[in-house]
């Protein structure tokens, strides 16, 4: 069903269809579900705000990936600069991850040790099943950029998962 | 890359209920503000509020340019219609007695600025002020009383200018035959 209107951001509509997909991409960039659950608040509400003039329902996709993966980028940001995280929070971590089973827990501890500049292209193509030339659209980089960027991604996971089966 | 339970995991993956509500409530608060300052509405009401300071500038620099100045003889304006037989209800106690064969007229000054009076003939000085120092010109910074004395005036009319600012201000002492009787006139 589209809720495409192409003049106004109909925020309920589009978080109706697009919010699983957006928080998915976010706890796999961040593995917290409360800066998850911001980020996603935060992506949503850039929508309702934006200027942009919309094409179409694939370009409203595009757009809240591509803010979703620069809210997430700033979240990682912020948190190198804050440095730590307390005793408290690390406490509440997995009791804090609603609606997430133990294989997904397991998928986002492998992702948490990919490097934050290989992870979103890996989630996009991997996981999210989108070509390379789409991914490399949102993210806003060339081709081979992001072919290099999974290339890497694929390498550090390998060594992850090599790192766990010993 | 990834088996397939892990991808099943990750889609299982679903926000939680209650981000629905939060990112609503968010954005309606949101959009209540934005229409509240809405910049169509922030630029209206700088138009207005730049309109405004034109207008009161404009206005300041008018009225601080455009001095008031009046005259007042027996309480009555004097305007373009005159008033007559002002030689006959003077009081010339400034002036020595030898000024009592001529023509003395009071008149009262309200202004709101600084102006400087000359007379065409005569003298002219404060009702108050030192009679010692009356000459044809005269500062004024506040309501006052002149004392305008013309000695054995020979001409039919004379004149006492006021100037404040960008105004001037003519007022004509003239002596009209037929009535016998000296009257007084704003000149535009």
């Amino acid at each position: 069903m589209s809720f495409f209107d192409g003049h106004k951001n109909d925020v309920g509509a589009a978080y109706d269809k697009y919010a699983d997909m957006l928080y998915r991409l976010s706890m796999a960039q961040l593995g917290n579900s409360s800066d998850a659950e911001d980020a996603v608040h935060d992506v949503f509400i850039k929508y309702m705000k934006t200027l942009t003039v919309f094409r179409d329902e694939e370009h409203v996709k595009s757009w809240l990936i591509r803010v979703t993966c620069n809210v997430c980028h700033d979240v990682q940001r912020q948190r190198k600069h804050r440095n730590h995280v307390s005793l408290d929070e690390l406490s509440q971590m997995p009791a804090s991850t609603e609606g997430v089973d133990t294989d997904s827990m397991g998928l986002q501890q492998m992702l948490a040790q990919v490097s934050e500049k290989n992870r979103a292209a890996i989630v996009l193509h991997y996981l999210e099943d989108y070509p390379v030339e789409k991914v490399a659209d949102i993210l806003g980089l060339s081709l081979s950029a992001v072919k290099m960027r999974l290339m890497r991604g694929r390498e550090e996971l390998k060594q992850i998962m090599g790192k766990e089966e010993t | 890359m990834f088996n397939e339970a892990q991808k099943q995991a990750y889609n299982n993956i679903k926000a939680p209920e209650h981000l629905r509500e939060r990112v609503l409530s968010s954005a309606l608060k949101e959009n209540t503000e934005r229409k509240r300052f809405s910049p169509a509405l922030v630029r209206r009401v700088a138009v207005l509020a730049a309109c405004l300071v034109c207008v009161f500038t404009v206005s300041f620099i008018a009225v601080r340019n455009n001095a008031d100045v009046d005259f007042y003889f027996d309480g009555a304006r004097v305007t373009e219609d005159g008033v007559g037989n002002v030689g006959a209800s003077v009081n010339a106690y400034p002036f020595s007695s030898r000024s009592i064969p001529g023509v003395s007229v009071k008149v009262e000054l309200k202004t709101n600025k600084a102006c400087h009076i000359y007379v065409n003939g005569g003298v002219i000085a404060k009702e108050d002020g030192n009679t010692e120092n009356v000459s044809s010109n005269l500062d004024i910074t506040e309501d006052s009383a002149l004392i305008w004395n013309l000695e054995n005036p020979v001409q039919d009319s004379y004149t006492l200018t006021a100037q404040s600012g960008n105004k001037t201000f003519i007022l004509v002492l003239e002596y009209k035959d037929a009535a016998d009787e000296w009257v007084l006139y704003e000149k535009k």
